[in-house]
């Protein structure tokens, strides 16, 4: 590996890190907030508490795994799935 | 791929630690010093008296509310804030409706005894130091809030990766090998680190927590929709403050405030109260909330809601659920608004002790590479910037305080100046490594901040009659131990100082130094 295309992984690794663990952060916690059962506001609260800790989590695990490119498809399939059970957990929408 | 876990770890440790290492200084720094903001206020307005004066709750609220009916009649809503053990002021804020011409809002500070408006100088105080921490003082709010959340961000992650990196927590806590350089300054960086984990691990986490609902903005979206009103709709339901009543328009006086604050002193006990909440004063649909009690970790203050004609109790405050009681013990220990002079000073030393962590860290990446990489000119930055932060900031924070005895008082935006004295100050020594070698703009910083603070004192002595002199033989601690403070910070530079400096003919071992 060249030092440019080296270079370039790593950006994309800090890239998907930052944005992609804040999607996948703001992802889990909206389930949360949808299955747990509390108040809805408490519930929100929940998911607020725990989001900073899926959200370092995320960024370790960026970091950690073999390649940038693995990293980049394991943090999307992970926002894919977390966006795709809370859509199925949503609570019918009141007003 | 097991082998390669702890060096990947340690270099995102390294690199986030770095490029967001001087903002964090920062923040702690002036986080620090804002666990004594009340003190750091009442230093900064000598004219105060030396034993401030009390007076009842009742007492401070109804001599509020003769202040507002007179200034601020036609406002919608009034806040009291009462004095307190820290807090020798009644705060008055007000805002006027909509509708109204002149200002949207107002505030004003009274002496408890006499309700009449202070007349000290006007200064950003402690305040300023602590609204830093988290504003970013010049920076629009919103980028301020964002920078702030990615280094506090950075800050977690530099946490949970460092623990992973030190396989030897407990042996590092028992290690530290002097004067041995490179060694001596990560044994100092991880002996920083262990010692108040669980200050860094709180603080951090907790600092994330007070912005949640702006950065997690997604979160209550989902909940509560995108218009903006979904959020005041969330905030009512976490915190059960009920629907407001709407202005009714009927003019009808407003009941006094005395015994509603008395009623809830019987309640919460005397001195408990800490603020009352008068909305739509004048009308019949006044209502009155007063807030108060115990200073406490989990911050579970009681709340009484009067009606604000008739003066009857309408409701009480229930008990809050779980997940509010963890938010607002997370917020509470941050704060730390509930410790006594020990606690605080314990909080005092473990912000201290982050702030020489960070210190520690961000000088140990110049002292790994500055043999294999002294001459490039990315290390050239991070050296300069190291200077101009590590000792530049300090010494700007003692500008603050030199600004705040020396500029005149009664001149337009004082106060703002004091602020800018500190930016200018830093600005200046920002610039003034990179004209020096780094040996030597090390060495002149650390003579000039042990200076700076080692003669506010002085300066202070020459300028008020709040000194030393006067202050210990009155036993007016909270004074007498910010001057205490500066010595013991100027004397602390002295010797940072004296360890960078060469020793000519001296026989005694290598120092260290971090610059060469």
């Amino acid at each position: 590996m060249t030092a440019k295309t080296e270079g370039a992984a790593m950006a994309l690794r800090i890239a998907v890190g930052i944005v992609g663990g804040y999607a996948l952060a703001c992802a889990v916690a909206i389930w949360i907030s949808y299955v747990l059962p509390l108040a809805r506001a408490d519930a929100v609260l929940t998911g607020q508490l725990i989001s900073f800790i899926v959200y370092a989590g995320a960024v370790l695990w960026v970091f950690a795994v073999r390649s940038a490119l693995r990293a980049t498809v394991g943090i999307s399939l992970a926002i894919l799935a977390f966006s795709a059970l809370a859509w199925l957990c949503a609570p019918a929408i009141s007003a | 791929m097991k082998g390669a876990f702890r060096p990947s770890m340690s270099w995102l440790h390294t690199w986030a630690g770095l490029v967001v290492g001087w903002v964090l200084f920062f923040i702690f720094l002036t986080g620090t010093a804002g666990y004594f903001d009340a003190e750091i206020d009442r230093w900064m307005q000598p004219e105060r008296p030396l034993i401030e004066q009390k007076a009842s709750a009742p007492q401070e609220a109804d001599g509020a509310r003769r202040f507002l009916e007179r200034q601020a009649g036609n406002a919608e809503r009034w806040l009291i804030v009462l004095s307190g053990d820290r807090l020798p002021d009644v705060r008055l804020f007000w805002r006027n409706p909509p509708t109204a011409a002149g200002a949207a809002a107002g505030e004003e500070y009274l002496e408890p005894a006499t309700g009449n408006p202070v007349s000290y100088r006007k200064t950003g105080g402690g305040q300023l130091l602590y609204k830093m921490h988290y504003r970013l003082h010049y920076l629009p709010e919103v980028a301020a809030y964002w920078l702030v959340g990615l280094c506090t961000m950075a800050m977690l992650v530099g946490i949970v990766t460092g623990v992973i990196v030190h396989k030897r927590i407990f042996r590092d806590f028992f290690t530290l090998r002097l004067a041995k350089g490179q060694r001596s300054w990560l044994d100092a960086h991880n002996g920083l680190s262990v010692l108040a984990l669980p200050f860094h691990l709180m603080i951090t986490y907790s600092g994330l927590m007070f912005l949640v609902s702006f950065y997690m903005a997604p979160v209550v979206v989902a909940s509560y929709g995108l218009e903006g009103a979904g959020r005041g709709v969330y905030f009512d339901e976490l915190f059960e403050r009920g629907t407001g009543v709407a202005r009714s328009g009927e003019a009808a006086p407003l009941a006094p405030l005395g015994p509603m604050v008395a009623e809830a002193e019987h309640r919460m006990g005397v001195g408990a109260v800490s603020f009352i909440d008068v909305s739509h004063p004048g009308d019949t649909n006044a209502r009155v909330a007063v807030t108060g009690g115990a200073p406490h970790p989990t911050r579970r203050d009681q709340r009484l809601l009067f009606d604000g004609v008739s003066g009857r109790l309408l409701s009480e405050s229930g008990p809050r659920s779980a997940p509010l009681v963890v938010f607002e013990s997370l917020l509470g220990l941050h704060e730390g608004l509930f410790a006594g002079p020990v606690l605080r000073w314990l909080y005092f030393l473990s912000g201290a002790m982050g702030t020489a962590m960070i210190a520690a860290g961000l000088i140990l990446w110049t002292v790994k590479r500055r043999a294999r990489a002294g001459d490039t000119t990315g290390f050239r930055l991070v050296e300069c910037l190291n200077i101009g932060t590590l000792a530049g900031l300090p010494i700007a924070l003692a500008a603050y305080f030199w600004a705040n005895r020396l500029i005149p008082v009664g001149i337009d935006d004082r106060a703002a100046w004091e602020g800018h004295s500190l930016f200018l100050t830093w600005a200046v020594l920002l610039i003034h490594p990179f004209l020096r070698p780094a040996a030597r703009a090390w060495r002149e910083q650390l003579w000039l901040a042990a200076a700076a603070f080692a003669l506010l004192p002085a300066v202070n002595a020459l300028t008020t009659a709040r000194h030393l002199g006067i202050t210990l033989p009155a036993g007016i601690w909270d004074l007498a131990g910010i001057d205490l403070a500066f010595l013991t910070t100027g004397l602390a530079f002295a010797a940072a100082a004296l360890a960078v400096t060469p020793h000519t003919g001296s026989a005694r071992a290598p120092r260290r130094r971090p610059a060469e």
